[in-house]
């Protein structure tokens, strides 16, 4: 396999291991990393990616499990340090307009959110996957996928309505 | 799309019940402008996703190079070997040149004389000392 045929099977589906990474190592450059790796990974493995069924979903399953080693090991600590300039950076980018501001704060709703539950919001209202890849790609049942989303999605409408109730920011 | 089936859809949708289809009329719904209110605090839910999928990854992608630690560890290696060898061959013990055996012999022959100059005035104080214990044993035969 070329490069350039390669390429052509990654790169469609690049973006979705970046934001998936970045739910899990919240810092950019850490997910840009993760996502580098996951990509030279698949290319050294170029011969089998025709024997995979669904390259995309392997590929998500692989992030989500390199991620989750990252996490694991010592790198973890500084991962906290990015975290807090990341955050700081963002908010100040788009600080002006109301919209966005809103748009921040269910951010920061979902950031808050456990970090299964985090995930599949991602997968399934952002990716759009459907059950049954969310399952493969995170070795989980379709119900109890169901069920987290729905909890994710309810805690979020209670934080919004929370929110406006009472006005806090 | 009517409002009482977006309501429907919403209920539907907090149940985690609702199929990508209809999750994306939601989306679509939420896109335009004139939202009732009481709906209006979706709203940003909806743009959060969209928005979101909107953050890329600003890297590009390079597979043909090979990763820097690796490039890094083999020059590593390679600098250490060097570095071995370089000291294994100026530490080596060389054989002694032509200049040194001579010097070595001149001070070998130097050191035989001086032994021999030493050993023959031992010798003389030897005799001298045989001289005295001939004296020794003629004393004592006399006073016993």
């Amino acid at each position: 396999m070329s490069e350039k045929e390669f390429l052509n099977i990654v790169l469609p589906f690049k973006d979705k291991l970046y934001r998936l990474a970045l739910q899990y190592l919240i810092s950019k450059d850490s997910a840009e990393d993760a996502t580098q790796e996951i990509i030279y990974k698949l290319w050294k493995n170029k011969t089998k990616i025709s024997s995979y069924k669904n390259v995309e979903a392997f590929a998500m399953t692989m992030t989500k499990n390199y991620c989750l080693d990252q996490l694991k090991s010592k790198n973890s600590n500084n991962l906290k340090l990015v975290h807090s300039n990341y955050t700081d950076a963002n908010s100040s980018l788009d600080k002006n307009m109301e919209v966005n501001d809103s748009v921040n704060i269910i951010k920061q709703l979902i950031n808050g959110l456990p970090k299964k539950q985090r995930i599949i919001i991602q997968l399934r209202d952002v990716e759009q996957y459907t059950f049954e890849e969310i399952g493969k790609i995170l070795g989980l049942k379709q119900t109890a996928i169901r069920v987290a989303l729905s909890r994710a999605r309810k805690t979020i409408r209670e934080k919004i309505t929370e929110k406006h109730n009472y006005g806090i920011n | 799309m009517e409002l009482i089936n977006i309501e429907k859809l919403l209920d539907k949708y907090f149940d985690g019940t609702t199929s990508i289809d209809e999750e994306n009329a939601l989306k679509e719904y939420f896109a335009k402008n004139d939202i009732p209110s009481h709906l209006q605090d979706y709203k940003a839910m909806f743009t959060y996703f969209a928005k979101n999928k909107e953050e890329v990854s600003s890297k590009n992608i390079q597979v043909k190079t090979e990763k820097k630690t690796w490039r890094f560890n083999w020059l590593i290696a390679s600098a250490a070997a060097l570095l071995l060898f370089v000291s294994v061959y100026q530490f080596t013990p060389k054989g002694p040149t032509d200049s040194e055996i001579k010097e070595a012999q001149i001070a070998f022959n130097e050191t035989k004389k001086a032994f021999q100059l030493i050993s023959d005035n031992l010798n003389k104080g030897n005799n001298a000392i045989a001289f005295l214990n001939e004296y020794e044993s003629t004393k004592s035969k006399i006073f016993k």
